[in-house]
């Protein structure tokens, strides 16, 4: 049986570029933004738990309803870490990386939002509609613009990649609370759902192949923008060294060894 | 055993096709992100404009050259960076779905404050000092506009202001 295994491999692995070869004809000249070919188990435009892609988003949510729940979410993720941090010149240095980041996503439909929360711990969160936050332990850890446009990358292809809108359409009770218009219908079935997909991502956060994902499509979109691709692995790296797998540093993503990992395997 | 590692091997083909599929590459269609990005006559941000492009229409990109796509519309031809192409249409902007008005000195095409919905969600909560600081965020950031961002890449020379064809 395993004779038989390996040209039926080599077959399809040459199936696999010829099929990539022909329909998108690969140019000598490589994309520099692209990243290598791998294979994660769940990549950015598979569905997640066999929910579609389409045009409204990974579950159908209307842009309307995404800035309904993103903005109910973005009120719980800073009442939740110890409020915002006022300060005008370190909002607006995130607010600069991040709207430059973000003016080459691929939702220029989103005003997107960046702020930091008062808090000592290191974490960075997102909630649909364009809502991205970092704690000041983060923005006191970076080194440089480039390891914060690494982080705040990572937070804006959670968006740009409606990672915590196909959690919520795993929520039966979502669905059918926006069928009259503007009004939300069900209050208590909105605030409920809410406080679900806010527990969440506050919580055990989302499913490690959803990060390493977003580390990967971060780390193109940070690319596109002129920063150094290994920004974020060298981010992830110096905070290892000096803490190692501590739960008290990115405690709703996975083990940064882990994420250090899968970005040496794919850079 | 032999079952499953078929449908690894599966999965792994049509992984390759969807990874490879994202990225803009020669001899295939892709799309601008924002309408009116100017098609450049030479792989630089300050060559003159050739024509400008419309979002969510399909061009054929003909070359990649470095971090820089050369574009043909109509009888047109120049070159876009790379990072403000996507292969895959981008959504409508529908100002529809917002609640204000927008400026042109906004970065995008519509801004607008925390939903009504959202804003009600903070009330029955009693997380109205965190919808209130995010109203200020919210204002610290619609203060920055689209030139504050050219100008800033500009000067930190990134994206096609980064240098290098």
């Amino acid at each position: 049986m395993k004779r038989g295994l390996i040209p039926l491999t080599v077959a399809l692995l040459f199936c696999a570029g010829g099929f990539a070869g022909a329909q998108f004809n690969i140019p000598s000249i490589p994309n520099p933004f692209a990243d290598k070919p791998s294979t994660p188990k769940n990549p950015s435009n598979v569905p997640i738990d066999g929910i579609s892609d389409m045009v409204k988003g990974a579950s159908g949510i209307s842009l309307p309803d995404e800035l309904k729940i993103g903005g109910a979410v973005a009120v719980d993720i800073v009442s939740r870490n110890g409020g915002l941090v006022e300060d005008e010149a370190m909002t607006r240095r995130v607010a600069l990386i991040g709207k430059s980041l973000s003016s080459y996503c691929t939702r220029p439909e989103l005003n997107f939002r960046f702020g930091i929360l008062d808090s000592d711990s290191i974490n960075a969160y997102s909630a649909p509609g364009g809502y991205v936050f970092i704690t000041r332990g983060l923005y006191n850890s970076v080194q440089d613009d480039r390891q914060l446009a690494a982080v705040l990358a990572h937070e804006i292809s959670h968006i740009t990649r409606r990672h915590a809108l196909k959690i919520i359409s795993r929520n039966e009770f979502m669905k059918g609370l926006f069928t009259t218009g503007d009004a939300v219908a069900n209050v208590s079935a909105f605030d409920s759902g809410v406080a679900s997909i806010s527990n969440t991502l506050m919580g055990k956060g989302f499913d490690p192949d959803v990060e390493y994902d977003a580390d990967k499509a971060g780390r193109s979109l940070a690319a596109k923008a002129g920063y150094p691709r290994d920004a974020l692995l060298d981010f992830l790296t110096q905070l290892y060294q000096a803490k190692g797998d501590s739960k008290s540093t990115f405690n709703t993503h996975p083990p940064l060894s882990h994420r250090i990992e899968r970005l040496k395997k794919s850079s | 055993m032999r079952k499953i590692f078929l449908g690894s091997m599966l999965a792994l083909a049509v992984s390759l096709g969807v990874i490879w599929a994202e990225e803009v590459q020669a001899g295939h269609s892709a799309y601008v992100l924002h309408d009116g990005e100017p098609l450049l006559a030479d792989k630089s941000p300050d060559a003159g404009t050739v024509t400008k492009l419309k979002a969510r229409h399909e061009y054929t990109v003909s070359e990649i050259s470095g971090k820089w796509a050369k574009i043909k519309a109509g009888s047109a031809e120049g070159w876009v960076y790379l990072g403000n192409l996507s292969r895959e249409e981008p959504p409508e902007v529908n100002t529809s779905a917002f609640h204000t008005e927008t400026s042109d000195t906004q970065l995008t095409a519509a801004a607008r404050g925390l939903d009504d919905d959202a804003r009600q969600y903070a009330s029955r909560q009693g997380k109205g000092a965190s919808a209130k600081q995010i109203a200020w965020m919210e204002e610290q950031n619609d203060s920055i506009s689209k030139a504050d961002v050219k100008a800033y890449l500009k000067e930190h020379h990134l994206g096609e202001y980064g240098g290098g064809q």
